[in-house]
């Protein structure tokens, strides 16, 4: 196949996929308003279309299916027979062979469709009323067969054809007894005429030759489906002619000058059997014998055609078939390598490139000139005109890479449908902002990680139709997809109203797995606890299905959309339903990037991860607890890493700075040594060499020419942080610490052993860390726990300071929460944490609960809490008993002062750091 | 190239219809399709006969006529017969021989 060929067995796969597609949505649209015309219109037409540029390529496979599911919609387009869900159940599983024989249609006859052809033929027949004879397994039947327009040879049956490649041609059994009591060969030779007029021959003289050395039994002349007056002009059209002839094939070949792989040899045995069995058989195709060029109407004479078929009764249709609708691989690597364009940004393209042509020349012609003077200022002139035209070239070709959402959402259609009607559930399926754009990239890693969700709704969210009842629902489910632009990015969410997740089942589930332990369940919000779903390993299904249930959907889900530079977001309400919220960037081809340098070499950061800049200093010190190095910034303790360290280059001396770069919600900093400039970068990937090394997401080439790896943050972040998480004692310390703006209302709930729920503002909080009692060490009666060689936190039980119940006992792993500085040396022992809440001061009651340390008291997660008045509880601490007070004093840790400037109460302060400003 | 009605039917006589031809010959067919009623006919007299780029009009014009309800009549010089019956013209119009058409 040369390329021309190539390209156009390529635009035919992609626009007949793109039929495919739409001849699916509209069928399911259809069985919902059976018999709307603009529907039956729709789906004939893309019928038509598939099975005319099929035949333009000989794919006869494609050709014969296509054409009896043509016939079977001329019968419902004209209201000869009902559209029912059996009825589009078998449009859309011959839909979906006709898929599977364009993902490789050289291979079409590979692939099995008689329950699809026997059922469509068993509706034509139906609808004729008349079956005549017994169908022979294996062979290859044809719709409904019409009589000719004129001269032709079909009697008063026509039959089944006695060998594939002979499909579309008429014959009778008769005119094939002469050659096989001869022990002649019988052929079908595919000639293209334009070849025969190339070797100087006229059709006349070539045909003269052909009936020299054999017989025609019959020609079809095939061209492009719907050819018109307008488009024929330069058409060739290719001759396919069934011939008897003494030759055999590589004589015939020779004698005619075609290839060997133009002519297809019929077994004569098989035209012997199928004579034998039908002596006044007839073979006869649609009813003209250019079944490419046949037009509308002609197939709908097909249908409405007295002749009967020669096909068995009583043929059932399929029973539905779950297919995959993903493409396969080799459908969508052909369907995806293109993409249509409008005309118009095409034309823009085209001016923008005439506009570079020209500035091209202007600099020619001054590099010609030898230096003139003036030449500065003209080459300033072009350099800004060249800049420009390049800025407007750049949005262009994004905008041609932008794709509306709409043609992925599409496809959930069918998934809806089948599913639904697999799991008998009653769902219906909403569609918003189809028209939302995103670049073919992201569209294309979407596709997997959007299926695995709406599978998930389909199979976990929605309730069976009874159970909705029973709970005060409507029967019927919904499932919603959405896009929309926020902030420069798109958000796509799959929401559903069904049962929404259970977090003390998600919980017990991860324990049963072994993915998290009972206490560490135990101490799960129940945000957490429905984030388990994104764990690798999850599920809660009790049985694996070919829906869901192996437990690595939302695993690779989160994966997936995070390698988009995306991130995903849960919100999950028992009884409600669930909403997924995907976030991603417009584009990744072309993003806007800092470069920054560290040990001499230039690195791109994407501008989307970054929150802030800051350059260390006395307001904002770099420092090192635990182990870990932390920023110290308007109070809040930020982890840091050295990039430097991150790549294994030797620290330098020098002045640094430490980019702050947000992701999916934690804060993270990355000390650079340099920050060089912001620049849009394109993106090219890494080289296979590169590609397992962690870090980087791709490279690019800088304004200088210099080459600048791209950093990936949260491949840096994932194996930083964490460390950084185990030194300063648990996962949560980032989370709380990191949380921007702490809102003064929310509060974090929690028990302290006692019976009673505490609640503490969170404003005041500045980590959790789960502790391990054999960790702790006693100090003079004190409990403490020793972080590192210079940092020990004394452990604090509330009942010793406010009038709560004591712990009965303590068990073995329990947490402490770490108050902000400068009172993060001490820790306040917790058992088990709730969760946090939204609690406006109104709402707490501060009638008979309240006391000093106690602000007083309200109801959260159903239960009465008390809420600690933080303030109160230090001023217990400074002015409680000798002994607290020494003992916190004794450790040489914390001097009380009575200034008020330092703050409204008492003010602890580090005598290190005091000793070390004053 | 002329046309002409005869018992009804518009008559379009062409000597030839080849790739040298075929744009012009397929707008006049076109528009004899547009101006016929009932049947056109199709005067080939040439005795070359249409190559591929002729046949591909006349694939063309024999759609076009069905779309229009028209029946296409194709007139062909008896020299070309049994290149029409080997190429079965007669699926696309009703081939008759020149010498008998009137």
């Amino acid at each position: 196949m040369n390329q021309g060929d190539q390209e156009m067995m390529e635009l035919f796969v992609q626009e007949s996929s793109e039929h495919l597609q739409t001849l699916e949505t509209d069928l399911i649209a259809l069985e919902a308003t059976p018999g709307e015309g603009s529907l039956l219109n729709s789906i004939f037409r893309a019928v038509h279309s598939i099975k005319g540029a099929a035949g333009f390529f000989g794919f006869d496979p494609i050709v014969k299916l296509a054409h009896v599911m043509e016939s079977v919609m001329s019968l419902l387009r004209d209201g000869q027979e009902t559209v029912d869900q059996d009825m589009v159940t078998l449009l859309i599983s011959t839909s979906d062979k006709l898929r599977l024989m364009l993902a490789e249609p050289e291979a079409a006859a590979s692939i099995p469709c008689d329950d699809e052809r026997a059922g469509l033929q068993a509706v034509l027949d139906s609808h004729l009323g008349k079956k005549i004879g017994p169908r022979t397994p294996g062979v290859v039947h044809d719709a409904v067969e019409p009589a000719q327009q004129s001269g032709g040879q079909v009697g008063p049956e026509a039959g089944s054809y006695p060998h594939e490649a002979l499909t579309g041609f008429s014959f009778t059994a008769a005119s094939l007894v002469e050659g096989l009591k001869h022990g002649q060969n019988f052929y079908v030779v595919r000639i293209n005429l334009g070849e025969v007029q190339h070797q100087g021959q006229t059709l006349k003289q070539f045909f003269s030759e052909v009936r020299s050395i054999g017989s025609v039994l019959d020609t079809v002349l095939e061209c492009p489906a719907d050819i018109g007056l307008t488009s024929a002009v330069g058409v060739v059209p290719v001759a396919r002619v069934f011939y008897v002839t003494p030759l055999e094939p590589f004589i015939l070949s020779g004698a005619l000058g075609i290839e060997g792989d133009q002519i297809v040899e019929i077994p004569s045995q098989s035209l012997k059997d199928w004579v034998k069995a039908t002596p006044e058989g007839v073979c006869a195709p649609p009813p003209l014998s250019v079944p490419v060029a046949v037009g509308s109407r002609e197939i709908v004479a097909a249908a409405k055609s007295p002749v009967p078929a020669a096909v068995e009764s009583g043929v059932s249709k399929p029973a539905p078939t779950q297919i995959d609708p993903k493409p396969v691989a080799g459908q969508r690597r052909k369907a995806e390598e293109t993409i249509r364009i409008n005309v118009g940004l095409l034309d823009t393209l085209m001016n923008l490139a005439g506009e570079m042509v020209l500035g091209r020349n202007k600099l020619l012609r001054l590099a010609g000139g030898g230096g003139a003077v003036g030449d500065q200022v003209e080459l300033q002139s072009i350099v800004q005109d060249i800049s420009s035209v390049t800025s407007s070239l750049q949005d262009t070709i994004m905008r041609a890479r932008l794709q509306p959402v709409g043609g992925l959402f599409g496809k959930f259609t069918r998934i809806v449908r089948d599913l639904s009607h697999k799991l008998n559930k009653e769902i219906h399926l909403e569609i918003f902002g189809d028209d939302v754009e995103l670049d073919r990239t992201l569209l294309e890693g979407l596709s997997d990680p959007l299926t695995h969700l709406v599978r998930n709704s389909i199979d976990h969210g929605i309730e069976r139709a009874a159970d909705r009842l029973a709970a005060g629902k409507s029967s019927q489910g919904t499932v919603r997809l959405s896009a929309a632009h926020l902030a420069g990015r798109v958000q796509i969410e799959v929401s559903d109203d069904g049962a929404g997740m259970d977090p003390e089942r998600l919980k017990a589930k991860a324990v049963e797995k072994g993915i998290i332990s009972a206490d560490q369940a135990s101490r799960m919000s129940d945000n957490e606890a429905q984030n388990l779903i994104f764990a690798a390993g999850f599920s809660t299904a009790a049985a694996v299905s070919d829906i869901s249930g192996r437990g690595v959907g939302m695993d690779v889900v989160k994966t997936n959309i995070e390698k988009l530079g995306g991130h995903v977001e849960l919100d999950s309400r028992v009884g409600q339903g669930t909403r997924i919220i995907i976030r991603l960037p417009l584009t990744l081809a072309i993003i806007p990037a800092l470069i920054v340098g560290c040990r001499g070499a230039s690195y791109a950061l994407p501008q989307i991860n970054i929150e802030e800049i800051v350059r260390p200093g006395e307001d904002c010190p770099l420092k090192t607890i635990g182990g870990a190095r932390v920023l110290e910034l308007r109070g809040q303790l930020i982890p840091v890493v050295d990039l430097g360290e991150v790549l294994g280059e030797p620290s330098v001396p020098c002045e640094q700075f430490v980019v702050l770069l947000e992701l999916d919600h934690a804060t993270f900093g990355l000390v650079v040594d340099e920050i060089r400039s912001n620049e849009e970068i394109v993106v090219k990937p890494l080289g296979r060499h590169l590609r397992l090394v962690p870090y980087y997401s791709g490279a690019t080439l800088l304004g200088q020419g210099e080459i600048a790896l791209i950093l990936d943050p949260t491949s840096i972040a994932q194996g930083r942080i964490s460390a950084i998480q185990k030194a300063l004692g648990t996962s949560k310390t980032l989370e709380l610490q990191t949380q921007p703006g702490l809102d003064s209302s929310r509060v974090l709930v929690f028990h302290a052993g006692g019976v009673e729920q505490l609640a503490i503002h969170l404003q005041h909080v500045l980590r959790v860390e789960a502790v391990r009692a054999e960790d702790l060490e006693r100090i003079g009666g004190t409990e403490c726990l020793r972080k590192n060689h210079d940092a020990t936190i004394r452990l604090l039980s509330l009942s010793e300071l406010v009038p709560v119940t004591p712990p009965e006992s303590r068990p073995s792993e329990f947490f402490i929460i770490v108050p902000r500085p400068p009172y993060d040396r001490i820790g306040i022992v917790a058992t088990r944490i709730v969760d946090s809440a939204d609690l406006p001061a109104a709402q707490i009651e501060r009638g008979a609960m309240a006391a000093q340390g106690i602000a007083g008291s309200a109801v959260l997660f159903d239960r009465l809490t008390l809420v600690l008045d933080f303030s109160g509880l230090i001023e217990i601490l400074a002015g409680g008993s000798a002994e607290n007070q020494g003992s916190l004093v004794a450790e040489g840790r914390f001097l009380f002062t009575t200034n008020p400037s330092h703050h409204p109460h008492h003010q602890i302060k580090q005598l290190p750091e005091q000793s070390a400003h004053s | 190239m002329s046309t002409s009605t005869i018992n009804g039917a518009l008559v379009l006589r062409l000597d030839s219809l080849n790739k040298d031809n075929a744009a012009a010959r397929a707008a006049a067919i076109g528009a004899a399709l547009g101006q016929a009623a009932g049947v056109l006919r199709i005067e080939l007299s040439g005795l070359e006969g249409p190559d591929a780029a002729g046949l591909a009009v006349l694939i063309a014009a024999s759609n076009e006529a069905r779309s229009r309800s028209l029946e296409l009549q194709l007139g062909l010089p008896k020299e070309l017969s049994e290149l029409a019956e080997d190429l079965r013209l007669g699926k696309l119009a009703v081939v008759e021989s020149l010498e008998v058409l009137p």
